[in-house]
């Protein structure tokens, strides 16, 4: 089709470079961002990815004891670093008496014929309507298939002795299954009562719901002692005083590590859940009431459909969660093993770091499945609400508020119960013997709990060095988060690096502290590397890490990248797409912009990351317990070795401390973003 | 007032900006096939389109944003195709406007300053804040104005460091259309009163017409039309052009007899369209409002119709009838017509009613026909 106005006398232009894109010149300024981008990639690469492969190589070395002689005759013993395979694995599981090439053939021809069996009985119940051939063929083939899964389960169970660490890792999947049915249940009434009932004080409820995330687990765990320990209050009867109402629940074990799982696991439960339940859009309620459906059809038709995703990224949040945690099944497991215990007891205790390894790639197995099935799910989860959805504005109704309400304030006070117990019985002078005989210890509250005299851990020097460690967290943590989700989100170009880096920056939520923990310990601790194929040896150029306030600084901002990744992520997709377009256009820099306009829009985001690497890194204790020094003594870990020698209530004081630091920056963050807010109201709309 | 447009070399060739032969796949999706075009100093050219036939995409190139498969892209006698945006020397003007919001209606105009002092640059935003209508805002945050000065301030901003190409995508589509019909002449006025050469894209054919110098039509990615708006509405070259401005009626199935005589129906019609064509499959297009009542038994060009609906669009009616065989009989094709309301009060078209309407040869266009221009597209 000519143009009417026939371009004569056009240049002519040899174009096209090799794969038929022509590429714009690269700018200085272009290059200084893929540096960057490149930088923000290469360190979470030594961050996540390096220690994750010492992990696999500890896990499936072991150092073997090789006898040789010596120049003098002698004989001679040194130790030599050998691979063997899933040796370590097949110990962990008790399997004997089976070489490993056969475990991993039959282990997958188990897996294989199982897939297979299934798929195909799947397929053949769709369609059925297949020729007579085909009918015998298809009964025949999946009579072969089960036959032969059957058969190498039995060759693999048949070689399989007892083994105390795998009764632990079945004890891991039945705490993490159980705690996240029972939270994930709570978690959904009670933000349902939050944002679809109208009860009084939802303020109030969703404050107290929130506040466990500033405690570490083993608070959860030191409460339920005080409560229904073997002198708790519940199960000693109010100290004697009502002894009709004394019941023991059995609290060490399972029964205590579930109860203080699902009190860690509901405040991200139910944050995630009532944003779920927030963005859904009116007007499809009063489509299904106008077509005359009950609230039941409508719940099952309207409200659970929308909030599926929710649901089930609080599912694997509180799975994760909950089948790694380490301090509650510290406190209150009793000989109840679980994994997280176990690597603990092999590393710290046994100094055994090849078991150590594996059982950490074990616990990351369930994990980094969840994490994939979370991905893959979300992928999915886009376009439910639209730009013009109508709120949610619920109206009373009594019976349904008396309801709810009666649920979300009990629950409320299990949570304060479960939070603050420990901290009253910080203040006790001799837990429970002021109470029950008070006419031999006639002192009754003290503070002297709070002054960690003839206790272990550090005392006030671990609290303060946990501050030190938080802080810096907090400040280093949100400048790199925040720089790398703008260079991955916001430029332009370098799309491949860009991609790796999303990828490598959402895989540290797959990693329980623990494994962080552990790895690190590994990497930072190898003087070298061997490179494969070749005998060249390479210093490893950051071992000088190890010990210091840095490494325990960047473990805590690998554990806790993600969500603040995609904090920040999030509040960067909200900005106009054409800002860095427009100011590029006018040849203005890019850290201009970023510095001017990206960063002071997106100002309650920073601090609101800020403050979660402050509190989340005051409370954890499970990377970091690998890691602390006696010159940098934690105030967690404090907590774990007072408890462990008995010292219960100065445990309970130091867990206090940590709360009350937290709850301080959370109300400073608070403080921060209002006077922010009323600076500014005149460009928020 | 723009010391850039005094250094404007225009080449032998007169064009400010030139499009050699952009070609831009997505994947497997051919965006935009073989686009050249030029734009002449100091001229507004408007790229008109449905969504999805590569405007934006052309647009983007020209800017710099995207990269194209092949092709080139010359702006002042420079090409710039591998040249980032920040070298082009272009303004652009978003859809969503991009204002800053945390930053005042001034520094927003003074963020593409850098040069001079800070009084000078202040002075450089307030006269550009004049020149759009806005300096008594000029302390406001964006949040604070309209929908319309917030397009006005993006405007102001783009053109405050002295571009020589001013972009502009979908510049009004986000405003009200009171406010939209009201910028338009402003932009324009604008426009003309530095001479800056400008690019819009829109989708909206009012706009274009009543904007551009020269109108871009586009569709399938393919440049499908290149001319001045009153030529592009008087001689569209083809359907599609035809159809996409302004309302058309469309006679297809025609067929070419001997001389300028096409047979339609039963119907001889007589034409001053060219028809060098070498099929004789055709089809005819004719204007509703080029269609008359038929006056006079002898007139030419005569086509009895039977009336179908009659839609009220204030000074004019738009009959819609259905074309009767010479015969009598209904035939399955219809026509509309617009009746001036004196014309409607004479002619008294009520629904059933047969009526002879007149299709003048000077008004009757002449294409290819649809179906085959289909298959050429395809090959």
């Amino acid at each position: 089709m000519p143009p009417d106005d026939p371009l004569a006398g056009l240049a002519m232009l040899p174009f096209s470079s090799g794969d038929g894109v022509v590429r714009q010149r690269s700018s200085l300024h272009g290059w200084i961002q893929r540096t960057l981008i490149a930088l923000a990639c290469l360190w979470l690469v030594v961050g996540v990815l390096l220690p994750m492969i010492e992990v696999l190589n500890q896990a499936t070395h072991r150092e073997v004891p090789v006898h040789t002689e010596a120049s003098d005759g002698g004989p001679h013993v040194h130790v030599q670093r050998q691979f063997v395979g899933l040796a370590n694995f097949m110990q962990y599981f008790g399997l004997e008496g089976i070489s490993q090439a056969s475990f991993v053939l039959e282990l997958i021809l188990t897996i294989a014929a199982t897939t297979l069996f299934v798929r195909l009985l799947l397929a053949y119940f769709k369609r059925r309507d297949t020729s007579r051939l085909s009918h015998r063929l298809v009964v025949g083939v999946l009579l072969l298939l089960a036959a032969q899964a059957l058969r190498s389960a039995h060759f693999i169970a048949s070689h399989g002795g007892h083994s105390n660490l795998i009764q632990s890792a079945l004890n891991s999947l039945m705490v993490g299954l159980i705690t996240t049915t029972i939270a994930v249940t709570l978690a959904f009434f009670y933000a349902y009562g939050l944002t679809r009932t109208s009860i009084r004080g939802k303020m109030l409820l969703r404050i107290v719901a929130l506040l466990p995330l500033f405690a570490p687990t083993m608070l959860f765990g030191l409460s339920l002692v005080y409560m229904f320990g073997n002198k708790g209050i519940v199960t000693s009867g109010f100290f004697g005083k009502l002894p009709w109402l004394a019941f023991d629940i059995n609290l060490y074990g399972f029964n205590g590590i579930v109860m203080a799982e699902t009190a860690f696991t509901f405040p991200p439960a139910m944050m995630i859940l009532s944003v779920a339940l927030m963005h859904t859009d009116a007007r499809m309620y009063e489509a299904a009431r106008s077509l005359g459906a009950g609230w039941l059809r409508i719940f099952f038709t309207v409200t659970l459909p929308s909030v599926k995703y929710g649901l089930l990224s609080a599912v694997f949040v509180c799975f994760t969660l909950s089948f790694t945690d380490f301090g509650a099944p510290k406190v209150v497991g009793g000989r109840f093993n679980v994994l997280a215990v176990d690597i603990y007891k092999q590393v710290v205790g046994q100094q055994n770091f090849g078991m150590g390894a594996t059982v950490s790639i074990i616990l990351l197995a369930p994990t980094l499945l969840a994490f994939a099935a979370d991905r893959i799910v979300q992928r999915r989860s886009h376009a439910v609400l639209t730009a013009r959805s109508v709120p949610m504005a619920p109206e009373p109704v009594f019976w349904r508020d008396l309801l709810f309400g009666t649920f979300c304030w009990t629950t409320a006070l299990a949570v304060l119960a479960v939070l603050f117990t420990a901290g009253l019985a910080s203040f006790v002078a001799m837990w429970p013997y002021s109470f029950s005989h008070p006419e031999i210890y006639p002192k009754l509250w003290t503070l002297s709990n709070y002054l960690f005299a003839n206790v272990g851990g550090g005392g006030y020097n671990a609290f303060f060095t946990s501050l030190r460690m938080s802080a810096w967290t907090a400040v280093g943590g949100t400048v790199v988060t925040f720089a790398s989700a703008w260079l991955i989100e916001k430029t332009q170009g370098a799309e491949r690096l860009r991609q790796a880096g999303y990828l490598l920056s959402i895989t540290p939520l797959a990693l329980p502290g623990l494994v962080i923990g552990i790895a690190y310990v590994f990497f930072f601790n190898r003087p070298g590397f061997s490179l494969p194929f070749v005998s060249f040896q390479i210093a490893n150029p950051f071992v000088w890490l190890y010990g210091t306030m840095a490494i325990l600084v960047l473990s805590n901002i690998i554990h806790f990248y993600t969500v603040s990744f995609l904090t920040a992520t999030t509040a960067l997709r909200q900005l106009d797409k054409e800002f860095e377009v427009v100011s590029e256009s006018m040849s203005v820099p890019f850290y201009s912009t970023f510095l001017r306009v990206t960063v002071p829009i997106c100002f309650p985001a920073v601090i609101e990351i800020a403050a979660y690497y402050f509190v989340s890194s005051m409370a954890t204790v499970s990377a970091v317990i690998f890691l602390y020094t006696s010159r940098l003594p934690l105030a967690s870990v404090a907590v774990v070795n007072m408890d462990d020698a008995g010292d219960t209530a100065a445990a309970a004081a130091m867990c206090m401390l940590i709360v009350g630091a937290n709850i301080a920056v959370r109300l400073a963050a608070e403080g921060i973003c209002w006077v922010f807010n009323r600076k500014t109201r005149a460009w928020r709309k | 007032m723009n010391e850039n447009m005094a250094s404007q070399q225009p080449r032998t060739d007169g064009y400010f900006v030139e499009v050699n032969g952009i070609f831009k796949q997505f994947g497997t999706f051919i965006a935009l096939r073989d686009i050249s075009m030029g734009v002449r100093p100091g001229e507004f050219v408007s790229i008109l389109g449905p969504s999805g036939c590569g405007k934006t995409t052309l647009l983007r190139i020209i800017a710099g944003l995207e990269p194209q498969n092949s092709g080139s892209v010359w702006i002042a006698g420079r090409d710039v195709s591998r040249e980032p945006i920040a070298g082009r020397g272009l303004g652009i003007v978003f859809q969503s406007y991009a204002l800053f919001p945390n930053l005042s209606v001034t520094r927003n105009v003074q963020y593409g300053l850098r040069s001079g002092s800070a009084a000078q640059r202040r002075l450089r935003a307030m006269e550009m804040l004049s020149l759009v209508g806005l300096a008594d805002q000029a302390d406001k945050y964006p949040a604070q104005l309209s929908g319309g000065q917030q397009q006005r301030v993006a405007l102001a901003r783009a053109l405050a460091p002295s571009p020589s190409l001013l972009l502009l995508d979908e510049p009004l589509s986000a405003l009200d259309a009171r406010v939209r019909i009201r910028l338009r002449s402003e932009i324009r006025n604008i426009q003309q009163q530095l001479g800056v050469t400008t690019i819009m894209v829109t989708h909206d054919q009012e706009e274009a017409l009543t904007m551009a110098d020269r109108i871009v039509v586009m569709d399938h990615g393919r440049l499908m039309q290149y001319s001045e708006p009153r030529h592009l509405y008087a001689s569209p070259t083809n359907p599609f052009v035809a159809g996409f401005i302004g309302a058309m009626n469309f006679l297809p199935d025609c067929r070419r007899m001997d001389g300028q005589s096409i047979r339609f129906l039963d119907y001889h019609l007589d034409t001053v369209a060219d028809l060098s064509v070498d099929s004789i499959e055709c089809m005819l297009a004719i204007r509703p409002e080029h269609i008359r009542a038929a006056t006079d038994t002898a007139d030419a060009n005569r086509i009895g119709v039977r009336v179908h609906s009659v839609e009220f669009r204030g000074s004019v009616s738009r009959i819609r009838m259905q074309v009767l065989y010479a015969s009598g009989a209904l035939s399955a094709h219809y026509l509309e017509m617009d009746l001036q309301s004196k014309a409607v009060e004479q002619l008294k078209p009520d629904i059933g009613r047969h009526l002879d309407i007149h299709l003048p040869a000077n008004h009757l266009l002449a294409f290819h026909d649809a179906e085959q221009e289909r298959r050429e597209y395809a090959a």
